[in-house]
Parts: C-alpha cells; sequence; structure tokens
C-alpha cells in the first residue's frame, strides 16, 4: 500500500514551512545543540558546506539545465522566458495589465497579450529502500544514506530552481510516495521522508515501477535509485511504459567497494540482506573473478540503458555523492559515472 | 634417520595439529558477513575448478607437510651413514689398512691408486678428532705398520705415508687382518677398518675376515682406476737349463693380455743393453698365452737380458729382467770299438752332436774305444754315448756306473757283440732289478724291406721324447729300424718306446743321480734309416740337454724375495749394486773361503756384483700375479665376509666425517620445508588469481 504524502496547500503554511526547512537544524545536517550526546543523531542528508554548493552548482548548472530542458520547460527566473503568443481582444474581466497600449495608440482597439503558459518541470526520485541498500561495510553510511542524499539533493536542486519533486520510497513494491511539489516545505517533507525509512525487505524495482506509472500523472524526469540487485529484464521492461510516456529516465546504481572487490575478510560465511541464502566462502580466493562477474553486471545494465536511450551512472558510495548531482546534471551527456 | 633431540618431539608434535584445528574451527565457526547480495558470489564459486573445490585440503596437506618437516628439522636428524652413531660419545679408533702391493701402481686415471689411497687416507685422517686414534697397516708380504699401537699423533701418520714408495710385491690381505686383529686387540672402542685397495680378485678372493673382532666396523674403500686394462710380462725362462757359448736359446715369454681388447704389438728382448730382439705378438683379450723369442746368447758368462712390451697405465709389469747364465762348450764322450768309418753309428753321432765345421756348435764330441774308458778320462765329461761297443773290462764297466751314480748321462745304443752281457755286468753295479729290459735273441734283418720294424707306442711325457710331442709324433712313423734286440720289459725303470712286436725300442735306467738311456736300435746306416732323417741331430742333441743334472740358478726373481748366493772371499767387498746404481743393503756370512750373501731386493731391475762386468747378477721382477687388475664383485665383501661384521663398500671420494658420525640433514629439511611453503603460496595465487 503506497503512502501518499498529502501536499500542503495552505500558501503561508507553506511558505513557513519553506522556510523552516531551510534553517532547521535536521536538513541542514547540524544535531541541535541541546541534543543528549548519548542519544544517535539522524542521519545527516545535506550540511551547509553542501547546501552553499549547490547554491553554487545553481550558477554553473543554469545554462546546462536551460540548454538539457529547451522547449520543455520555461524557466521563471529568466524574462526571455515570458514568451508572447498572440492577440485577442479585450473582453472585461482580462488582466489590464496585459493591454498593449501601443496597439491601441496605433488601432484605437483594446487588445491583451496572450504569453504561452508557464510550466514547470517534474522529477520522480524513486530510491531503493530494501534491506541490501542498508550495508554499509566499514564505511560511514550505507548504501540508503548515500541514495537519499543524493535524492534529497537533487530535490533541492530542482525545487530550487523553481521545479516540482516527487519522491517514491521502494523495496519489493513502491511503499511510500509524495507527489510533485515544489515549495520549501514540500523539499522538507521528501527529506523528512527519506530520514524516516529504515530499509527492509527485498528488492522489486519492476513492481515499484508498474505502481508509479500510474501515479506518476505528469511527464518529467524519472530519476532511479537502487543497487538493482534485481531482475534487469524485469527491469527495463517496467522503465519501458515511462520510455513510452516520453519520460527521461537516469538509473543512478549505487555501489558499494565491497560489491565490486568484495571485503577484506578470511573465510566466512556471507549472509544475503535480502533473503536467507548463506554461502561460505573465502573472499581472496575468489576476488579476481567476483570483481569480473560484477563488472560484466554493470556493463550489462548499463548496456541494456543505453539500448533503450536510459541514462545510466554509478554511484560508488566511497567517492562524493555530489558527483551523482553532476551526473544528473549533464546526464544528457555521456555517462560521467564511468565504472571505476 | 636419528634425530639428536628427539625429546623435542613430545613438545613440537602437537604444533602439526595446528592446520587441521584451524581448518576445522574456521569450517565450524566461520564468522557470518551480512552482504547485499550473495548471487553473484554463488554464480563465482560454481564456475569454479575441481582444484578450487579441494583447495582446502590440499592446503591443509601442503601446511601440514610444511609443519612436519619444521619439526623433524628441529629435531636435529642425521642419516645414519653406514652404522655411523654421533651420539657415540667415546673417541674413534681408526685403522688403515692400505693395499701396497704393485697393482696399486696402476695409472689408468692419471694418479696411481697408491697416490689415491695416500689421499683418502689423508681426508679420512682428516675427519679425526683429537682424542680420536690412528694406525696404518701396510698390506706387503711382511706387514709395516705405522705405529705400535694406535696414536693420537695424526701428523706423525700423515709423514708415514707421505713417505710411502712405490710397491711391486703382492699384498697378503689374511696377514693384514691377522695384524689388525692383534692391533685391535681387546679395544672397547667400536674400531673402524678402512681397507684402501683396487681389490683385484687375486688379493682378495681368499681373503679372510674372521680373525677380526665382530665389533668393528669394515670399511672396504676402492680406491682403483674405473678401467683397469693391463698387458704383462708374467714370466720369461729360457727354454733349456744349461745353456752354452754360442747357443741359440729360445726364451719362452708367458704374455698376459688382461683388458677387453685383443693386442698385437712387438716384444723386444735386449741382452746385455746392446742386442736386441723385436718379434711381434698377438694376444687375445683377457688371454695369457706363451711365445717363444729365440736369442743367441754369445760368449760364456752371465748376460743381462731384459723383455719389454709396449708401455701401458702399469708400467712396472711392462719388463722384465733375467740373468743367463752362458757356459764354455762341453765335451762328449763316444765310446765306441768299431773302426771310425763314415757308415759307423759313431760318426754319424759325432756329427749329430756337433754338425758345424771346425766344431763351432757347443758340444764337442769325442771318439774313444772302451778300453779307453776310466775314471780319469770321464772327470770332466757329463755325457757319455755307447755305440757297438765289444765287452766292456770290468774296470770300464765299474767307470761307467760311478759315472752314472755321480750324475753323469748315459746314452748305450744296443748294437754292440756284447750289449747283453755288458747290461748284465752293470746291473751288478748298478743293483738287482735295475735293468728295464732283458735281451734275446738280437734279430738282423736280411730282407730291409720285410724285416723293418717301427716304434708303435711311447711315453710322449718323456723330457727325452719332448721332439715327438704333439703332431711331431709323426715324425717317428718315417723311422726304420733294421737291427734291433727282442727284448722284454722287466718293470726297473720305465719303457719309453715300444717296436710294434712288444720290445721296448727306449728305456731308462736311474742309478744314483745319473740317468741312463737304453736305445734299442743302432745310428749305423746298415740298422736303421734314423741317422738320414733331419731330426736324428736335434733328437741327439735333445737328449743331451734333458740329461743334464745340474740345476742351474733361478733366471729371475721376484721383490720381497730373499736372494741368497755364495761368493768368494776376495769379492767380500764389493759392493751388490741395485738398479740405478742403488747399494743394496745385504747380509754377508763368511764360511771358510766363501761368503755367504743375502738380501731382499725392494724394486725391480738387475742386481749386480763386481765391476765392469759382473760376476753374479740377479734380474728382479714385480709380483706378475698382481698384473691382473680386474676387481672383484664388490657386493661380495659384505655378504660373503661380513656376516658377523658390521662391512661396508664405498667408494673413493667419501665423506668420512659423515661416516662417522652421520649425515646431518636439518638443512635439507628446512630447505624442503620452505618448499612447500612455496608450493603453498604459488597454490594459493594460482586458486585466487586464475579467472573463473
Amino acid at each position: 500500500m503506497i503512502d501518499i504524502v498529502p501536499e500542503a496547500d495552505d500558501p503561508r503554511r507553506r511558505a513557513m514551512k519553506l522556510q523552516a526547512a531551510v534553517s532547521r537544524p535536521p536538513l541542514l545536517g547540524m544535531a541541535p545543540p541541546r541534543m543528549s550526546p548519548r542519544l544517535t543523531p539522524p542521519p545527516i542528508l545535506l550540511s551547509p558546506a553542501e547546501l552553499e554548493r549547490f547554491g553554487n552548482l545553481l550558477l554553473f548548472a543554469r545554462a546546462t539545465v536551460e540548454g538539457h530542458f529547451a522547449g520543455r520547460h520555461k524557466s521563471p527566473f529568466r524574462g526571455s522566458s515570458v514568451e508572447f503568443s498572440d492577440y485577442k481582444q479585450y473582453v472585461p474581466g482580462d488582466d489590464p495589465k496585459r493591454i498593449d497600449w501601443r496597439c491601441y495608440g496605433r488601432s484605437r482597439r483594446l487588445y491583451v497579450r496572450q504569453f504561452e503558459a508557464e510550466t514547470d518541470m517534474v522529477i520522480y526520485l524513486l530510491v531503493d529502500i530494501s534491506a541490501s541498500m542498508n550495508y554499509k561495510g566499514e564505511s560511514r553510511h550505507s548504501k540508503y544514506v548515500v541514495a537519499a542524499k543524493v535524492a534529497a539533493a537533487l530535490a533541492y536542486l530542482m525545487i530550487a530552481q523553481g521545479d516540482k519533486a516527487a519522491l517514491g520510497l521502494f523495496a519489493d513494491t513502491l511503499k511510500s510516495y509524495q507527489p510533485p511539489g515544489g515549495t520549501r516545505t514540500h523539499l522538507h517533507n521528501l527529506v523528512a521522508m527519506l530520514e524516516g525509512v529504515a530499509p527492509a525487505s527485498t528488492t522489486g524495482i519492476a513492481k515499484a515501477l508498474a505502481e508509479g506509472n500510474s501515479l506518476f500523472k505528469r511527464r518529467g524526469l524519472l530519476v532511479v535509485l537502487s543497487d538493482f540487485w534485481d531482475n534487469p529484464d524485469e527491469t527495463f521492461d517496467a522503465l519501458s511504459r515511462f520510455l513510452h510516456r516520453k519520460f527521461e529516465i537516469l538509473l543512478l546504481q549505487i555501489v558499494h567497494p565491497h560489491e565490486l572487490d568484495l571485503p577484506a575478510v578470511n573465510a566466512a560465511r556471507f549472509q544475503d540482506l535480502e533473503t536467507p541464502d548463506q554461502v561460505e566462502v573465502e573472499p581472496e580466493e575468489i576476488r579476481a573473478a567476483y570483481r569480473e562477474v560484477m563488472l560484466q553486471r554493470i556493463d550489462r545494465l548499463a548496456h541494456e540503458a543505453n539500448l533503450r536511450r536510459i541514462n545510466h551512472a554509478v554511484v560508488h558510495t566511497d567517492r562524493p555523492y555530489l558527483e551523482a548531482i553532476e551526473a544528473y546534471l549533464g546526464f544528457r551527456g555521456a555517462n560521467v559515472f564511468a565504472r571505476r | 634417520m636419528s634425530f639428536l633431540s628427539p625429546e623435542l618431539l613430545a613438545v613440537l608434535l602437537p604444533v602439526v595439529g595446528l592446520p587441521l584445528l584451524l581448518h576445522l574451527l574456521n569450517r565450524g565457526f566461520p564468522r557470518v558477513f551480512p552482504f547485499p547480495s550473495i548471487e553473484l558470489i554463488k554464480e563465482t564459486m560454481a564456475r569454479r575448478s575441481k582444484l578450487h573445490r579441494w583447495r582446502h585440503w590440499i592446503l591443509l596437506l601442503l601446511r601440514t607437510i610444511f609443519l612436519i618437516l619444521l619439526l623433524l628439522a628441529f629435531l636435529q636428524p642425521f642419516l645414519k651413514r653406514l652404522g655411523s652413531n654421533p651420539a657415540n660419545p667415546n673417541a674413534r679408533q681408526v685403522l688403515i689398512v692400505l693395499d701396497h702391493s704393485m697393482s696399486m701402481e696402476d695409472q689408468g686415471d692419471g694418479p696411481t691408486s697408491r697416490e689415491r689411497a695416500v689421499h683418502e687416507a689423508d681426508k679420512l685422517m682428516d675427519s679425526l678428532g683429537p682424542d680420536d686414534t690412528v694406525n696404518i697397516l701396510l698390506a706387503e708380504p711382511e706387514l709395516t705398520t705405522c705405529f705400535v699401537a694406535f696414536s693420537r699423533d695424526v701428523s706423525g701418520a700423515k709423514r708415514f705415508l707421505g713417505q710411502l714408495k712405490p710397491a711391486y710385491s703382492r699384498a697378503d690381505i689374511n696377514l693384514a687382518n691377522t695384524a689388525a686383529a692383534r692391533i685391535i686387540g681387546q679395544s672397547a672402542a667400536r674400531p673402524e677398518i678402512y681397507y684402501l685397495s683396487d681389490f683385484t680378485r687375486k688379493k682378495w678372493a681368499n681373503a679372510n675376515f674372521q680373525m677380526l673382532p665382530p665389533a668393528a666396523r669394515l670399511f672396504f674403500v676402492d680406491v682403483g682406476p674405473a678401467r683397469r686394462d693391463n698387458r704383462a710380462i708374467l714370466d720369461v725362462r729360457p727354454s733349456q737349463t744349461q745353456m752354452l757359448a754360442g747357443d741359440t736359446v729360445p726364451l719362452e715369454l708367458s704374455l698376459g693380455n688382461f683388458s677387453p681388447e685383443p693386442f698385437t704389438g712387438r716384444v723386444t728382448v735386449t741382452l746385455d743393453k746392446k742386442f736386441s730382439v723385436d718379434q711381434e705378438v698377438s694376444l687375445a683379450a683377457w688371454s695369457e698365452e706363451k711365445v717363444t723369442v729365440p736369442v743367441a746368447v754369445g760368449g760364456p758368462g752371465v748376460h743381462l737380458c731384459e723383455v719389454h712390451l709396449p708401455p701401458d697405465a702399469l708400467a712396472a709389469d711392462n719388463g722384465f729382467c733375467l740373468t743367463l747364465s752362458v757356459m764354455e762348450k762341453e765335451e762328449v764322450v763316444i765310446v765306441s770299438d768299431s773302426p771310425d768309418e763314415r757308415r759307423s753309428g759313431a760318426y754319424f753321432l759325432k756329427t749329430a752332436l756337433n754338425p758345424y765345421a771346425d766344431e763351432a756348435g757347443s758340444l764337442l764330441p769325442r771318439v774313444i774305444s772302451s778300453a779307453e774308458l776310466t775314471p780319469a778320462r770321464l772327470a770332466g765329461v757329463q755325457k757319455m754315448f755307447f755305440t757297438q761297443v765289444n765287452g766292456l773290462s770290468a774296470a770300464g764297466t765299474e767307470a761307467a756306473a760311478k759315472f752314472l751314480f755321480q750324475g753323469g748321462g748315459l746314452v748305450y745304443f744296443l748294437d754292440g757283440p756284447a750289449d747283453a752281457e755288458n747290461l748284465t755286468a752293470l746291473e751288478k753295479l748298478t743293483g738287482a732289478g735295475t735293468l728295464p729290459l732283458h735281451l734275446a735273441r738280437r734279430n738282423v734283418a736280411t730282407n730291409v724291406a720285410a724285416g723293418a720294424q717301427q716304434i708303435a707306442r711311447g711315453d710322449f711325457k718323456s723330457p727325452f721324447l719332448k721332439l715327438f710331442q704333439g703332431n711331431a709324433r709323426q715324425d717317428l712313423a718315417l723311422l726304420e729300424f733294421y737291427d734291433y734286440y727282442q727284448a722284454g720289459a722287466t718293470g726297473a725303470g720305465e719303457v719309453l718306446l715300444e717296436y710294434g712286436d712288444g720290445s721296448p725300442a727306449m728305456a731308462t735306467l736311474h742309478h744314483g743321480l745319473g740317468t741312463a738311456l737304453l736305445l734299442n736300435f743302432s745310428a749305423g746306416e746298415f740298422s736303421s734309416n734314423l741317422a738320414r732323417q733331419r731330426i736324428f741331430p736335434a733328437w741327439m742333441q735333445d737328449l743331451m740337454k734333458a740329461l743334464s743334472t745340474t740345476e742351474p740358478p733361478p733366471s729371475a726373481y721376484t721383490v720381497g724375495e730373499l736372494l741368497q748366493t755364495e761368493i768368494w772371499r776376495q769379492q767380500m767387498r764389493e759392493e751388490v749394486m741395485g738398479p740405478g746404481g742403488a747399494v743394496a743393503n745385504t747380509r754377508r756370512e763368511l764360511t771358510g773361503e766363501r761368503c755367504r750373501l743375502e738380501f731382499k731386493p725392494d724394486r725391480p731391475g738387475f742386481y749386480t756384483l763386481g765391476t765392469p762386468q759382473p760376476a753374479y747378477a740377479f734380474g728382479v721382477n714385480p709380483a706378475t700375479d698382481q698384473s691382473d687388475l680386474r676387481p672383484m664383485d664388490k657386493s661380495l665383501l659384505p655378504t660373503e665376509f661380513a656376516e658377523q661384521h658390521e662391512a661396508h663398500v664405498i667408494g673413493g671420494a667419501e665423506d668420512y666425517d659423515a661416516l662417522a658420525h652421520g649425515r646431518p640433514i636439518f638443512h635439507y629439511l628446512v630447505l624442503a620445508a620452505l618448499s612447500f611453503l612455496l608450493l603453498e603460496s604459488g597454490f594459493q595465487y594460482l586458486i585466487r588469481r586464475k579467472p573463473a
């Protein structure tokens, strides 16, 4: 059952929430001063430095975003974006601000200038919260935290530039969904939603996408953040529906270094995080062979995505996740996150 | 394999089980490691080879072997080398029995076997500790030891070996073992006896080790060369005992070819270093053959004769030295009462004994009548012929009997008119029953063609019939005898030839030191065709040589043999000069006008007394029974002799320290352990780096 969070309808309340979202410590990743040190701090999604960087990124990415979405999406922050469409004779009720007085001077008739309707872009962020995303190895953050950070950053970026962002959390099915919104409050809600999740259960990307297909009303950008430990054929079958609806799709594959090279442990019994399966293995013995198989799997995913004009990038949890944002900004180009 | 520190075994043994324990612990309590997905791990595992599946057991095996080897290394292992015991705290007693015989002079591989034996003995003594004792025993005809008993004076023992001279005699192993048993005595320690020899068959085939104490450890160290081909002059002797001036004496050479290849080469006989005779000889492989080389001995006196073969690895037996004592011409008396006409037997006999013009031969025949037969006339005569003799006077018969008794040689042709009476008279003097035949009717052939008698049987082993031995026997068939006595054998003496009718044709009569030959035929022209045969002179001369009773001194001696002779008193102050001009160490004993002289030659060559022409000479040669260098089957040594001894056959270049203290193998085990460690690492690399 999908948990759909209702969007705040009160503009004033929404404005307050946005202000609070920007200034609230949890969002900024700063622990409250009065918090007991014995309590486990909530996961830090966006630090002030990161947010500051996003600000810079906004400037840096503007041209890229404009170029990337040209013809599809008009940014309200640019005067050139208000484009003249047609004239129509003034009738009472029309906004008198739009009367073209020059035209009246020439023709003594009142005409009202008509503009193209302003549209904003929607980004659908689908974050994997299956149990496998809970793996963190010896890193500070689990794969899920990295995915959540990337998702939060992307949402912030989109909302900051006036677009709307939606968030879906899935494991074996779509667990919760936050419809698109473009306010600061909405951003706060997205972040709170990401923070309030404990990954569990198995991965079912195809099923989640199928459910999302009915929820994602407007065409936009679909970003799937997952480790893709699922059947790739079923995944791409499910994505094909979005392709048919002219969605732009970006697959961000979250990969922990241990998933590439196996952990540096002696003989151990490896326990699958999503299933009860176990296997005894000495990682040192199969490391090279396993790496080959893993890379083949990543290559296959990238190859299948490329065939369908789907963008694919690998997000390594041991590298700055901001690169994922950069990947998003440039995901029309070559995959900047080619495999290591 | 034994260990110097076996007590560590109990402490270190549990360590061997460590790999297994760790393996079981890993298998039993593996660390559970949560992982996002084990799908690819399973896939990778499924692609692994069988080797990978068995990797744990293989690694376990390699690690366990590594630890076992390391554990063994810590126990200080050593290999017991031929019964060695490094834990034995007693001092060693080492007896070196060094073969000092002629065969040890073989230079088959460069240095002689003797030099190699000395080298090995030096190495052996280098392995001795300060408390160890040593003694050296030379296996010779007469034993020589370095010390009276075991000694710590290793440097003295080395000096003793360094002064060792080449050997030319034989080694008596049994004598050496007896001496070794005496030297060892009742020693409490376990003595080590090292036999350094080339182990030729003749020396070692009958060696007896039973007299040695059972505690002794015997080591047979073969120092002989790998290739042991040899040719040798085994013996040389003149074919006749008495050599007269002017004789051509056949020298009988015994040559040996002790190699797998046949030999063809020249043998050289040199007389007085002036005259030499070459003769080509061919010897089959592994054979001993006799070759006859005729040599003109020249004038009277002592002649030094040397025989040489082409050189080979063993030089000592390629030469042979002998002396030839040549006497003056010998007078032979022919007693005959027939007129000295050209058809009489005496004439033919005289011509046969010296057929040369101007009596140039070595025999001087003189024809006398029976009336001249007196002891005075026979004083200087050693051989006498009777032919066509009339009745002998009593004095003549007595003179003949005395001549015979004193060693004279008598040949009696029974062709006279009073032979029966003469023999009867002679028998009275020589003793009744000494005549080998009794004569009956004289058979005179009237018809030469039908009445001729021939020899039917004979004892051809007799030295008097040497000319008719073998194929030469057919020469007797040419002889026809027309006049002879029908006679019968009495059983005395020996009948050497018989006619077809059974009458003895030739018989011997022994009396005192002399021998008489009774020939029942005549050399006369009308009595037989004997004188017309070419064999007649040779037979008569051969009878002369066979009748010689004086034994000449030996022509050759062996190194180490005691040489004895008598010299005149005037020659006492003269030295016996050995080979190379060295003065021989002699022992002299004066007995009246004569002096008894004896010495032991220690090297081959000529030993002479008197200059410039030697009055006495002795040809000394190495012990030629050592010339066959073929080694005995050494596998027989321990099994045959060592039933109650501990005995081992070892080659040259042996590590004698290891023989005494065992061979430590600590480092080998450490190396092996490291190898297994390397193997284990390689195996790990293989199974980890090998793509699935």
